[in-house]
């Protein structure tokens, strides 16, 4: 069985190999056609999303995949993984030789699905894997079961064999466990091995969603996202992999990627594929284009637990900030487990997570990937109880205060995976935030139902909703640029600036453990 | 003593009723109404095996699971489909029509065991013969057999197939994005259940020596629910927990010394009591980790 070769540890930093880098980067590798397509197209409803798409994926491959929200990009995935049915077009499968060939429309008795036609299952096994952007992992299950589940040919899937050949099954089911522990190990996560998918953080989650696809046997991987939402450590760490699986274990990559991200994996990637007005573009990998690396500028830093900090813009012109939002020794729990604030190392009491928020500002949280930044912003928002701890609002204590009491006094929250009502139009969306101006760009989208939409643009809905409703004192904003592409997250950006320059606004970013230094890719 | 053993017999009815819903509802993550339909059709296959062709005990009670292992391929192939509400409102068809069938299939003042009475209508069967002719043995005898379930639900979901059922049920997409085919898995998943239903009935069937349709009625679909599901789901031990602890319920009521008609509602009131107490409490059951939505 393969393995991921190289291990990769936090603390080290990636072995960077320019000679390899400046050998693929730049050239296409001129192995086996993998895929071909032409001529896909997609609609839903009137929209046509993609619309005569054609390309070549060949072996070796590294390729980023972009475009602006809604361009379909994760259409394009979702069609070249078999989740979605193209609605014309001809898709050429050939991993290890043998080739299968898939026409749309399919005829009726194909939709039937009795022979299992267009499945995932089906394409998997010709090779081709994915990950998802919300990472879906088996969430019941240990890291290890998550592992194992994707380890394939096992003799006891089959429940007659699981009976019947019993000690078999059990010789293989202590390999497998080995094998799967062998992984976690290799990617630092070989002490969590029993820990339940669902109380992962989100950088490590993506990891072990990246090797149970390449333990599930893939040879082509596209990735959705696979930086999102991950904080610097974690995103080094994530790109480490992806080298290693491109660059020693020679397996095909995919990646879709927002172009803030997309600095980071450009000298991995081979070529760049960029979907516009239902057109893919096929070019060289370049940076141009892309945002530059800012520098922060803040003024002023508040050190909020060991490893998150509180930064704050000046507000040009605005010297006396009053304090407007307070919160003071707070100390949040999940069931048992403290999420907010920390213990002390001589045991003593545990320190809860003071800070300020005052008005006019701009404030950005910078806290590692499983600090509890959306836990905390959850306890502002008076949606999870708070154990111990005062959160003042213009002096006023809230803490007692129901959630739609925080309200109407004056804060607006918008939390990172809640996005919005799935069974609304995005009108409804927009007249139930009592939003009065509707902006620009929204035409085509206001009668489609909020699930109908792609994640960029349900994103941009909800804080459409709160930046253009009814006025507000203190917004809160968790990874608000998340799943936005550059031109909608400056739009956000600029518009959130302008309201700092009245409000309090506090943005979470997942940040490095070296606090202010570095990794905060800003949008300019 | 007597007591003690027609309490031991209702409990492995009872522990094979939960081990089967466990299977469906807290393996494949599938909310079913159906069970009492599967139980009914075990417990007339062994009613119309034992009467009219005189089969002995093991044979009767084989045909029952087979035929209801083989009318699972009907709530199966819908799961390949359907899941959440629609599964629940699909598995209620399939409950209605086992109750319609059993009702119903009894024509005029035919004969039974003809192809015009196969159920004999609302005044069900009787005389159904029983293997052991001593409650004490048939109390071994329903042990053994819970036993026996109990080891194949332990081989079957403790191994790598009950490991995909419990991915399956978590994220089917992701698993088949691994390459797993899900079809099959149902498919034996939904027949070893159904079984487990069925062999439950025959049970039932051979103890009382009297079967009507009755015990298709969603009531039971209902009752045995709530039991697999306090008992806690996706677990081994959870059905054990559950079965006796609506089996224990109305006994203590019964020596609160309360009048039969007072005790039923008030067996009732408590079940549903102590589900409203169980889903803001422990909505994961006593023995569960898995948490039906």
């Amino acid at each position: 069985m393969r393995q991921i070769q190289g291990r990769l540890t936090m603390d080290k930093e990636p072995a960077f190999d320019i000679a390899t880098s400046a050998r693929t980067r730049g050239s296409r590798p001129e192995g086996a056609v993998l895929l071909r397509a032409s001529g896909l197209s997609k609609a839903f409803g009137s929209q046509l999303v993609l619309d005569g798409v054609d390309l070549e994926l060949r072996q070796g491959e590294v390729v980023i995949l972009r475009g602006f929200n809604g361009s379909g990009k994760s259409t394009l995935l979702n069609i070249l993984s078999a989740n979605l049915e193209p609605d014309a077009g001809v898709l050429e499968l050939g991993v290890n030789g043998a080739r299968k060939i898939f026409r749309f429309p399919s005829r009726w008795w194909q939709k039937l699905g009795l022979n299992n036609r267009f499945t995932p299952e089906l394409i998997f096994n010709k090779g081709f894997g994915r990950t998802w952007q919300d990472i879906r992992l088996f969430s019941s299950l240990s890291l290890r079961d998550n592992i194992a589940a994707a380890i394939p040919e096992q003799v006891g899937e089959n429940p007659w064999f699981a009976v019947g050949r019993f000690s078999a099954v059990q010789r293989q089911e202590s390999t497998v466990a080995s094998s799967s522990q062998e992984e976690l190990e290799l990617l630092g996560l070989g002490e969590e091995g029993a820990l339940l998918a669902e109380k992962l953080s989100v950088g490590h989650a993506k990891c072990v969603a990246i090797a149970r696809a390449v333990r599930a046997g893939a040879k082509v991987i596209c990735l959705d996202e696979p930086l999102a939402g991950v904080d610097t450590l974690h995103k080094k760490k994530i790109v480490e992999l992806l080298r290693v699986l491109a660059q020693r274990e020679h397996i095909t990559l995919v990646i879709i990627e927002h172009s803030w991200n997309i600095s980071q994996i450009m000298d991995l990637a081979t070529t760049l594929w960029t979907l516009e007005g239902g057109k893919l573009r096929v070019e060289q990998p370049s940076m141009a284009g892309l945002p530059p690396v800012n520098a922060d500028n803040e003024s002023d830093i508040q050190q909020l637990g060991r490893t998150a900090t509180l930064t704050s813009r000046r507000v040009v012109g605005k010297e006396v900030a009053t304090p407007f939002l307070e919160v003071e020794d707070l100390v949040v729990y999940r069931g048992r487990r403290l999420i907010v604030g920390d213990y002390q190392e001589d045991g003593g009491e545990i320190k809860g997570v003071s800070f300020t928020l005052r008005q006019p500002g701009l404030y950005h949280l910078h806290a590692p990937n499983a600090w509890g930044a959306s836990t905390l912003i959850e306890a502002i928002a008076g949606i999870i109880p708070v154990a111990r701890g005062k959160i003042r609002l213009n002096g006023k204590d809230i803490e007692r205060f129901s959630p739609w009491h925080r309200v109407s006094a004056g804060v607006r929250i918008a939390l990172a995976r809640a996005n919005g009502f799935q069974s609304l139009t995005v009108r409804e969306m927009f007249d139930l935030a009592q939003v009065r101006s509707l902006p620009e760009g929204f035409d085509l989208l206001l009668e489609k139902q909020m699930s109908s939409l792609s994640g960029g643009e349900r994103q941009k809905v909800v804080l459409w909703s709160i930046l253009h409703g009814p006025a507000f004192m203190v917004g809160i904003f968790d990874e608000p640029y998340m799943s936005l592409d550059v031109r909608e997250a400056e739009r956000i950006s600029a518009e959130l600036g302008r309201l700092a320059s009245e409000k309090a606004i506090l943005i979470t970013v997942p940040a490095s453990t070296c606090s202010t230094g570095e990794g905060f890719y800003e949008v300019p | 003593m007597n007591y003690l053993l027609h309490l031991t017999i209702y409990f492995c009815i009872y522990a094979i009723l939960a081990m089967s819903l466990n299977v469906m509802v807290g393996y494949c993550g599938r909310l079913t109404l159906a069970s009492s339909g599967y139980f009914a059709i075990g417990a007339y296959s062994y009613a119309l095996a034992s009467v009219l062709l005189g089969w002995h005990f093991v044979p009767a009670i084989l045909l029952g699971i087979i035929i209801s292992a083989l009318a699972s391929l009907v709530l199966s192939v819908a799961a390949w489909r359907f899941k959440g509400d629609v599964f629940v409102m699909f598995s209620l068809a399939v409950q209605a029509i086992i109750l319609g069938v059993c009702v119903n299939w009894a024509v005029g003042s035919a004969e039974l065991g003809t192809w015009a009475n196969l159920t004999n209508g609302p005044l069900g069967i009787s005389s159904i013969a029983n293997p052991v002719h001593t409650r004490g043995n048939f109390a071994i005898l329903a042990l053994a057999l819970m036993g026996g379930a109990a080891v194949l639900c332990r081989l079957l979901l403790a191994s790598p197939f009950g490991r995909i059922l419990l991915a399956m049920r978590d994220d089917e997409l992701a698993l088949r994005g691994l390459g797993k085919g899900v079809k099959m898995a149902k498919v034996y998943a939904f027949a070893f259940s159904c079984g487990l239903a069925a062999l439950a009935g025959s049970l039932y069937a051979a103890y009382l020596g009297y079967v009507n349709p009755s015990v298709a009625a969603l009531d039971f679909s209902v009752l045995w629910l709530c039991m697999a599901i306090i008992g806690g789901m996706g677990n081994l031990y959870g059905p054990f927990a559950g079965a006796a602890l609506l089996l224990l319920l109305p006994e203590v009521l019964r020596f609160a010394q309360m009048p039969t008609a007072v005790a039923d509602d008030m067996r009732l009131l408590l079940y549903g009591v102590f589900l409203i107490l169980m889903t803001f409490f422990r909505p994961q059951g006593i023995c569960g980790r898995y948490r039906v939505d």
